[in-house]
């Protein structure tokens, strides 16, 4: 399916990153023109018929849309927002200067008391766990709604 | 269920009396909210008045309403408050000890294995890793939550984080908390002996009654239903017999099935003596995804139904049944409160979860997801990976982009901004990317049909007094 979209109106900044949100259900092809973008949308699905290619078609220019649109809000906020991720991540990690690990963790005391809790940990899962371990790669399928207790 | 955010035929406001606001029809009032989380409720004829410059009470001009009377120390002090989030390191920290489960829940996110697969177990040296990265954050507070599969069947590697982060504690000094989310079918008396010893306070599920629990929670070999009851009474029996522990937690998963029968889970839940209601809606990813078809729902549909729940649960306060729910409580905080009280996002910055073979996520739900094949929210790994190197991942910079509502489409403009959140991990999961397409998005339809529901409720004088009334459970 192929949309003939405007220079004017749509970017190619917002062309790239709706292409990207959807690359896991379509491929795009993207060409460009002095006045246009033709985008070419296929669906990734082989078995995709008329109607979910239009939907995701659609799809495609909500998020297009979707693009444009956090480019503008961008351009109103984008100090405050940077501002606010900067000042959590800098809040979360504890300031410029983190505290390094208390030094009554580096005793022999303190290694011998977490060496003795791991090989009694070990211990009691050697004692306690079942000895059968399945094939690997056996996740269990989804349970059948009717298959009640 | 309207997803316009402000009245319609409002075109010009005055601009010396009227101060930045989102504004939406509630009920048969007006909402208006602005950036430092102020609310006022007014009549149309009012909020036309005001956008005139003719309405100018007391409460309009205290709650920054009023661009003439701003105070701007005070406005600017609001601000940083409500803006510049102090997170002080992640705090709740989310460890999977197994994926064994003796469980096959319809709903069940994690995607589980048989109980003889221990090849899926965190082992005792990961789960050491696990919680020296744990006490890696700043965090003055930290909660460590036991998840699965069911963690019991990884009882020894239990035992050993609690008395490894017990002993860790002793110089780090934090305030150290546990929490088990568990199906109770394993718990004894000597677990619950440890577990009420070191502090851990217990979490179940608990659908409603015996034909829907059973319906949703299939137990392999047992009765899911009366093992949960069982679980319940036990733990109570001890917190009756003055055990220092906490009333435990049931939360009630909402599937199609319990659409329409809202009552008999409520009452279910307050019968044991639980004041605390918690209802869990489905999310279309990981697991869930799978049995959508049958156990999903619209957003309206779980709209409607919290909306008739939450109606029984104000008339039972108002009979002086002790009951309150979770979703409310949390909104009262933010509404009546100013608080972010448990934030739903800022996954990375605020918790933390690790998977039983010591990968890291920056959320449990970025976790579920990997299971599906999407490992974008995995950023570390507990035995390699430092907390600043977390913190440095790219996916944590844009989840908290994502979570900023002031750089989202549609939600800077939403009367509801400053009490809802972005959930990042909903919009990777259903729309492919961590910033989502609003108009579109089923979490965002859901929480503004919730806020609808609360802000109706607190229209009606009676319904207020309880909601308000709920407040002092917010620290329990």
């Amino acid at each position: 399916m192929k949309m003939k979209l405007s220079r004017k109106i749509y970017s190619k900044d917002a062309l790239l990153i709706a292409a990207q949100v959807l690359s896991t259900k379509v491929n795009v092809y993207l060409e460009e023109s002095k006045s246009d973008y033709t985008v070419t949308i296929e669906a990734k699905r082989r078995d995709a018929g008329k109607e979910q290619l239009e939907a995701l078609a659609g799809e495609f220019g909500n998020e297009l849309l979707n693009q444009e649109y956090r480019f503008l809000v961008g351009r109103f906020n984008s100090k405050i927002s940077s501002l606010i991720v900067t000042q959590t991540l800098m809040a979360a990690r504890g300031g410029e200067a983190p505290a390094a690990a208390p030094a009554a963790e580096q005793t022999p005391e303190f290694r011998k008391l977490v060496a003795d809790l791991v090989k009694n940990a070990e211990a009691e899962v050697a004692r306690t766990m079942p000895r059968k371990i399945a094939d690997q790669g056996t996740v269990l399928p989804p349970v059948k709604e009717d298959a009640g207790v | 269920m309207s997803r316009l955010t402000e009245p319609a035929g409002v075109l010009e406001a005055s601009p010396l009396k009227v101060a930045a606001h989102n504004a939406r029809t509630v009920g048969s009032s007006v909402l208006i909210t602005n950036d430092v989380g102020e609310h006022a409720l007014l009549s149309p004829a009012d909020y036309a008045r005001y956008l005139a410059g003719k309405h100018e009470t007391p409460e309009l001009v205290k709650k920054d309403f009023v661009r003439d009377q701003h105070e701007f120390g005070h406005l600017a002090d609001r601000t940083v408050a409500r803006q510049l989030l102090d997170w002080k390191g992640p705090n709740v920290h989310t460890i999977v000890v197994t994926l064994r489960c003796n469980f096959k829940c319809l709903y069940c996110h994690a995607s589980v294995v048989g109980e003889e697969r221990t090849d899926k177990d965190m082992t005792v040296a990961t789960a050491k890793s696990v919680v020296d990265l744990v006490f890696q954050s700043p965090s003055p507070n930290l909660m460590i939550e036991f998840q699965g599969g069911e963690p019991l069947l990884n009882w020894p590697v239990v035992k050993f984080i609690v008395q490894y982060a017990r002993e860790k504690n002793k110089h780090h000094k934090r305030a150290l908390h546990f929490g088990l989310i568990s199906n109770f079918s394993l718990l004894d008396d000597a677990k619950i002996d440890f577990l009420i010893a070191n502090g851990v306070s217990f979490c179940t599920s608990l659908d409603g009654p015996k034909d829907l629990h059973d319906k949703n929670r299939i137990f392999l070999g047992g009765n899911s239903h009366e093992s949960v009851l069982v679980g319940l009474q036990m733990v109570l029996a001890r917190k009756a017999a003055g055990q220092k522990t906490d009333t435990p937690n049931a939360i009630c998963t909402i599937t199609r099935h319990s659409l329409g029968r809202s009552k008999e889970i409520v009452d279910q839940l307050v019968a044991l003596g639980l004041e605390r209601i918690q209802f869990g809606p489905l999310d279309p990813i990981g697991f869930a995804r799978k049995s959508w078809g049958t156990i999903g729902y619209t957003s309206a549909e779980f709209v409607a139904f919290y909306s008739e729940a939450l109606d029984y649960i104000i008339a039972l306060n108002k009979k002086g049944v002790k009951a309150y729910e979770k979703m409310a409580l949390i909104f009262m905080v933010r509404i009546l409160e100013g608080g972010h009280w448990r934030f739903p996002n800022a996954d990375g910055v605020a918790r933390l979860a690790y998977d039983h073979d010591g990968s890291v996520y920056s959320c449990e739900e970025g976790r579920l997801l990997a299971n599906e094949g999407d490992g974008f929210f995995k950023i570390g790994h507990a035995a390699t990976s430092t907390f600043t190197d977390l913190l440095d991942h790219p996916t944590v910079h844009a989840s908290l982009l994502a979570s900023n509502s002031n750089a989202q489409p549609m939600c800077f403009q939403c009367a509801y901004n400053p009490f809802c959140s972005v959930l990042p991990v909903y919009n990777q999961g259903t729309q492919g990317s961590v910033f989502g397409r609003m108009p579109e998005n089923g979490w965002c339809e859901k929480m503004m049909g919730l806020f609808d529901v609360v802000f109706t409720k607190l229209q009606d004088p009676e319904a207020r007094k309880v909601l308000e009334s709920w407040l002092e459970y917010k620290s329990r």
